[in-house]
């Protein structure tokens, strides 16, 4: 056996403790993640809005089946549903995915077009709206949402980035979470400029095949930017939060000269409207 | 705009994980220092075989050190980045060496409380002692043991 040391060694400290900067690492590290997020998100969101618009609409259908909301209103549904009907048997050819059109007893003006073809419409929104003209661009608009899969689309991309979220940052790690959740955000349930504008255009042209003009499509923007002067709506412009863009490009589809005729709501509709029920307010 | 109140929750945490880990990991290593040079005298030695010398003059006995460290969150999180591209995670290798000197150090106090000025066979253990682990937090505890060797009280018998 060896003799004993004198002591024990002083030994180079940076051999199990290499010196590091933390900071620098913390910075690189969460660049490089972000960068590989940031692709693969654009990437399934790509993917999913190509892809989505060819899932066959009965697979959607099937999937929702009936809306578990209830009907306040039945005779004003069949008047919404019929003129939904009537708008969409006036395009040539007549859109391919039925729609079923329900009122919701909600006071915030609004309307969605949701899977399975559903398009709800508020109350609250009714009563912005004077004109069947008004109502039909609202009710165009949604139809132009579906005809083109939008809702679908919507919900493909948040499910795959939700996915790829959940992969990604181990499902329930917060901090993970919240340092890359927060662009996840963007991906929420809500229509993108494009799918807007694409179904304002449909909905336009789906007034003119049904009016022969598109006098009256912008009544419905028009009276929110009104009471949204007032500081009401908060809600309803994030989601809708271009809408002054959209008033403009609807004016300038709009015809240049004269009033064209608008036609008033279907009775059942009207008596729910602003007009006759003032003791509402 | 709405603020990103979480994110700022977060990013204060992973400041406050920072600074105060920095701070006291600086202050620890000078105190870890300052012990080992008053130590550097009793021995700690892996051997498993006695000299002969110390069998017939010496009495035995174990001594061990313990201790349980804790990540902080900005350790966590750097932690929880590397998982995603691998590589080494320099903020827990400084951590657990930290850990290491400590309970070797702990074990040399109990040595020197004997009167000890050898340790032989000494052994590192290391367990995880609570959280989660998919959660990226929790405790280690560290644990250095060994045998003591001391004088005879009676050493002419």
């Amino acid at each position: 056996m060896t003799p004993l040391p004198d002591g024990n060694p002083r030994l180079p400290e940076h051999i199990n403790n290499p010196p590091q900067n933390a900071l620098l690492e913390f910075g690189s590290l969460v660049a490089m993640v972000g960068l590989v997020m940031a692709g693969l998100t654009l990437l399934l969101v790509l993917l999913a809005g190509l892809l989505a618009p060819h899932i066959p609409f009965r697979w959607e259908a099937a999937a929702v089946s009936d809306l578990p909301l209830e009907a306040p209103w039945p005779q004003a549904d069949a008047a919404l549903n019929q003129l939904a009907d009537e708008l969409m048997a006036s395009m040539d050819p007549p859109p391919a995915i039925p729609v079923q059109v329900r009122l919701l007893d909600m006071q915030t003006p609004n309307a969605f077009a949701t899977l399975g073809g559903h398009v709800l419409i508020t109350r609250g929104l009714l009563e912005t709206i004077t004109s069947e003209n008004g109502l039909a661009m609202v009710l165009a608009h949604e139809i132009g949402h579906i005809q083109h899969r939008d809702p679908i689309a919507v919900l493909s991309r948040s499910a795959v980035i939700g996915l790829l979220w959940a992969a990604v940052t181990g499902g329930d790690n917060f901090a993970m979470q919240t340092l890359f959740g927060q662009s996840g955000g963007l991906t929420a349930l809500s229509f993108n400029r494009d799918m807007e504008r694409r179904a304002d255009q449909y909905a336009l042209d789906m007034l003119v095949a049904h009016y022969g003009h598109a006098q009256g499509a912008d009544e419905f923007f028009l009276s929110i930017v009104a009471d949204h002067e007032t500081g009401s709506w908060q809600t309803l412009f994030q989601s809708h939060p271009l809408t002054r863009e959209r008033i403009k490009a609807l004016q300038q589809a709009l015809p240049a000269q004269g009033e064209e005729e608008l036609r008033p709501l279907a009775p059942a509709l009207r008596e729910l409207t602003r007009q006759d029920s003032p003791e509402e307010h | 705009m709405m603020l990103p109140y979480e994110l700022i929750i977060l990013l204060t945490l992973l400041l406050l994980g920072y600074v105060f880990g920095r701070l006291a990991e600086r202050r620890h290593y000078r105190s870890i220092q300052a012990r080992e040079d008053q130590y550097r005298q009793l021995l700690v030695l892996a051997e498993r075989h006695l000299p002969p010398e110390y069998v017939t003059g010496h009495e035995s006995c174990l001594v061990m050190g313990n201790v349980v460290v804790s990540v902080d969150y900005f350790k966590m999180m750097i932690a929880a980045l590397r998982n995603l591209v691998g590589g080494s995670i320099g903020a827990f290798e400084s951590l657990l060496d930290r850990a290491r000197r400590e309970a070797i150090l702990r074990m040399q106090e109990q040595a020197s409380a004997l009167g000890a000025g050898v340790v032989f066979n000494v052994k590192l253990e290391t367990c995880r002692v609570s959280g989660d682990a998919s959660r990226g937090v929790g405790s280690v505890e560290v644990m250095a043991y060994g045998t003591a060797l001391y004088p005879r009280a009676n050493a002419s018998r």
